[in-house]
């Protein structure tokens, strides 16, 4: 054992204490999500931005066809675009893509019977219209990251002939996977109650199920960080990371209970039983090129629930693109700061051909004349 | 360890009494529907909620006793084997046989004492300046952190000079203990004046992180003491850093459980709440009643020579009473007044439910806990044999992490855990919708919107938006179809604008 004494011990980590304190009163904001951007299109709190890449000029545009970011309602899209050096959007920009990305914004009461439909058929498809007007074009490359990544699959789905190529990133899909601890809890959530009791479930309530993940890690974690607090640096970073984790909306309760109810106690999805404004959603209408990307120690999306997707799909031309990290990790880990965006890029631009709709509208008119 | 009681019983005995507690309130709740249900409403409210009160606080001080008498337990076994003790000036004086003229230079001076005058004097420092904090929390600024940063570190400094003192007694972690409770208040309080956001809520979480991590410091103190000089724990030692009496405080520190005394405070809110209610009920019926008798004195009067007059009297008396008095005081009809304890009742009962779901919770993660320290304990500390030497309380504290990781992770996987963590939402959802009933039942008479008003508003604009949106894309639909069908030239920018929706909202920029 150390030779410092126990008091002496306590001592220094109440020295830290004091010490971080001075070195928190400080800060008054955290930034985040500084990429330069335009909000193009809203409807009540949902927006649609546009990116601007300016800092490195006018970029050689690798892949044509505009790329739609789809985050999950369970937190706030700026972890996309945490920091600049640590930026999926700024990653894409400056490999030469066109970003557009969905903010869902912080639902209030009057968004309790908001449905999955209405986020899927409604939003994301108004979402993609706007784009396909703005730029004069018939399909979009869709990228969704976990919950995100769910709903692109659904919209995928519904309306193929929308999407040139399709992206999912720790994506959940089979839920009926025996792995993560959120997949075993929502099973014995009685999610009718609760959106009948909440309307909006309360951000509160789905962070107190995050912490429970991992509850001791977390612990050592704000031990770790005390030592850290007093290089500005170092402490931004941390507390960027912070202020997205405790970031957390509300959830529309007619959406949570369609997404709990069908998806996570009855697997709907991968099992051709879900039914979105009267259309059944099949999977096997997914004619478009997928690549699916999975953090391999991922405990919120366990890999093998992601994995399935490729399974289901219609389409031949399909990729599974594992990165070695979590479910954060693969965003903002200095390694898959290097994996990720370059192959998004990479695997886009193989298939950046001319946009499918406007081809067949092509071949249609060719035909009549 | 055989010898002893098993630390898993203590956790046994804690959940036997729980649900002894909560039978009780079971019982009174039967009690006090039974009252409830031959009228006497006094009585199935005093029932109701008075005896949960006293049955919770009889858990609480029962709780009390039995880690009072663990703790006792623990303080014989410290004293056998730290005989040594008895010779500590300190130890006899506060045990009342001190000889405070002893000339050993050891008794100069007793820390302990001189801790309290220390802890004193930096709480009369630190209370004006809370008061200057706390009423000034929303422009909280800068500078009024920096005198109580200062004055922290003068107290640390001032500490570290009464530990190294204290170490001559070898009761640093009186001292250390008493230090870090009398300033975890303050931090709590300043924490307060942080600007809002994430650095409030990280420094919140540190402060919760080190009083863990110095809990545990100060639980394994003599182990790790013993440690330092290459000797093995005895059996009393490993056995003291094991028991729950001490380690409980832990876990409920690492899951914010709810200590007595927090239940104790809402069940007494609770039962305020409910008084206010009877009380606000009573006056407002004993109003009515006086009305209605003034009233009806003089239509019996006016019956007696023109009753088809009276009647009319009655008529417009009512009619102007519930437009005029009924919408504005809420005065509790019967029926009201029913349904209020009717969900009161549910209330209760869903108490009672959610308090022993959650000892039921709490007794798995307790008894986790326990399981996690004793595999910490014997790999760790149960060594000196084949074992290497941890170098540090920090490696310690991540094996305590890892190892209860590992632990939960097993314990959290499992179905009962996850049918009793939904059971534990499904309650709570319940709780929170009898409450808000109760208080839509309050307010049905005041021109005020309830929660079922603004459901009830949001449901029709949600069904109405999604109506409009069909139409819209349906509109589209046909608008696209007849232009391609029309097309006799490739299609623009004209073209495409036609099915944005940038025509059918305003919103696009």
């Amino acid at each position: 054992m150390q030779a410092v004494s126990i008091p002496e011990h306590i001592i220094t980590v109440h020295h830290q204490l004091v010490q971080s304190l001075n070195a928190l009163q400080e800060v008054h904001d955290v930034p985040v999500g500084l990429s330069e951007k335009e909000c193009v299109w809203e409807d009540g709190h949902v927006r649609l931005y546009r990116f601007w890449h300016k800092a490195h000029g006018k970029q050689e545009q690798r892949v044509r066809i505009p790329i739609l970011l789809v985050y999950a309602l369970v937190n706030r899209p700026y972890m996309l675009d945490l920091q600049p050096d640590r930026s999926l959007v700024q990653q894409l920009l400056r490999l030469g893509a066109d970003v557009y990305m969905i903010d869902w914004g912080y639902p209030s009461r009057f968004d309790r019977y908001v449905t999955l439909d209405d986020y899927i058929s409604g939003f994301i498809d108004d979402a993609v219209e706007v784009i396909r007007q703005h730029r004069n074009i018939s399909t979009v490359n869709l990228v969704g990251v976990c919950q995100g990544g769910t709903f692109s699959v659904i919209y995928a789905a519904l309306f193929p002939h929308k999407v040139q190529n399709l992206v999912t990133i720790a994506t959940p899909i089979d839920f009926s996977v025996h792995e993560g601890l959120l997949f075993e809890w929502a099973k014995e959530i009685d999610v009718h109650a609760m959106v009948d009791a909440f309307g909006i479930i309360p951000a509160e309530v789905l962070n107190a199920g995050f912490i429970m993940l991992k509850p001791f890690a977390r612990l050592q974690k704000y031990m770790s960080a005390l030592s850290i607090m007093h290089d500005r640096e170092k402490r931004m970073n941390f507390l960027r990371m912070e202020q997205w984790i405790f970031d957390s909306p509300g959830q529309p309760g007619e959406c949570y209970r369609q997404f709990i109810s069908d998806l996570y106690q009855q697997n709907s999805l991968v099992r051709g039983m879900l039914r979105l404004g009267g259309r059944v959603v099949r999977l096997a209408n997914i004619s478009m090129p997928v690549l699916n990307v999975i953090a391999t120690e991922d405990h919120i999306v366990p890999p093998r629930s992601s994995r399935a997707l490729n399974k289901y799909v219609g389409t031949e031309d399909k990729e599974i693109y594992e990165i070695q990290g979590g479910h954060i990790g693969i965003f903002v880990g200095s390694k898959a700061q290097q994996q990720l965006a370059p192959k998004v890029i990479e695997w886009l631009s193989c298939r950046d051909g001319e946009s499918r709709s406007i081809a067949r509208r092509k071949k249609r008119r060719s035909t009549r004349r | 360890m055989s010898q002893q009681t098993s630390p898993l019983n203590f956790y046994t005995e804690w959940l036997q009494r729980q649900n002894a507690a909560i039978a009780s309130w079971n019982e009174s709740v039967q009690q006090a529907a039974h009252a409830f249900a031959e009228g006497d409403i006094k009585k199935a409210l005093k029932i109701g909620v008075g005896a949960y009160m006293d049955a919770y606080s009889a858990a609480a001080e029962q709780h009390s006793a039995l880690t009072r008498q663990a703790t006792e337990q623990i303080e014989a076994v410290a004293k056998n084997t730290i005989g040594s003790m008895s010779n500590n000036p300190w130890i006899s004086m506060e045990n009342g046989s001190g000889d405070s003229t002893s000339t050993s230079p050891q008794t100069a001076v007793n820390p302990l004492h001189m801790m309290q005058q220390w802890s004193s004097s930096i709480m009369q420092m630190a209370q004006p300046w809370l008061q200057i904090l706390n009423q000034n929390l929303p422009q909280a600024q800068r500078g009024i952190f920096e005198p109580w940063i200062q004055m922290m570190e003068t107290g640390t400094s001032s500490l570290s000079m009464l530990v190294q003192l204290a170490k001559l007694y070898e009761q640093w972690q009186y001292v250390a203990h008493s230090w870090s409770a009398s300033v975890q208040k303050m931090y709590s309080s300043v924490a307060e004046a942080l600007p809002a956001g994430a650095a409030r809520d990280t420094f919140r979480n540190m402060l919760s992180s080190t009083t863990v991590y110095v809990k545990l410091l100060e639980l394994w103190a003599p182990l790790i003491e013993v440690m330092k000089q290459g000797k093995a724990p005895t059996q009393e030692q490993i056995y003291e850093a094991l028991h729950p009496s001490k380690y409980k405080p832990v876990i409920d520190t690492v899951f914010e459980f709810m200590i007595p005394e927090q239940m104790h405070a809402l069940y007494r809110q609770l039962q305020t709440f409910a008084q206010s209610l009877n009380i606000a009920g009573n006056q407002a019926v004993r109003v009515l009643l006086m009305q209605m008798e003034q009233n009806a004195r003089m239509i019996f009067a006016m019956m007696a020579h023109n009753p088809e007059a009276a009647l009319n009297v009655y008529t417009t008396l009512m009619s102007a009473y519930q437009q005029a008095i009924s919408s504005m005081s809420a005065l509790p009809m019967t029926q009201r007044q029913s349904e209020m304890l009717h969900t009161v009742q549910h209330l209760l009962e869903h108490l009672s439910e959610y308090a022993k779901t959650v000892a039921t919770y709490q007794h798995m993660l307790y008894t986790n806990g326990q399981k996690a320290l004793e595999k910490i304990t014997e790999s760790a500390f149960a060594v000196g044999r084949s074992k290497k030497a941890l170098s540090s309380f920090d490696e310690l504290f991540k094996i305590w992490v890892e190892t209860n990781e590992h632990v939960f992770h097993q314990l959290f996987k499992t179905k009962d855990y996850a049918a009793v963590q939904g059971k534990l939402a499904h309650i709570h959802a319940s709780l929170y919708k009898d409450f808000e009933h109760l208080f839509e039942i309050a307010l049905k008479d005041f021109p005020i919107v309830t929660r079922s008003h603004i459901d009830e508003l949001a449901k029709t604009v949600a069904e109405l938006k999604h109506k409009v949106r069909q139409m819209e894309k349906q509109k589209d639909a046909e608008a696209t179809t007849i232009e391609d069908a029309a097309t006799v030239q490739p299609k623009g920018q004209k073209g495409a604008a036609q099915s944005s929706p940038t025509k059918r909202k305003s919103s696009v920029r």
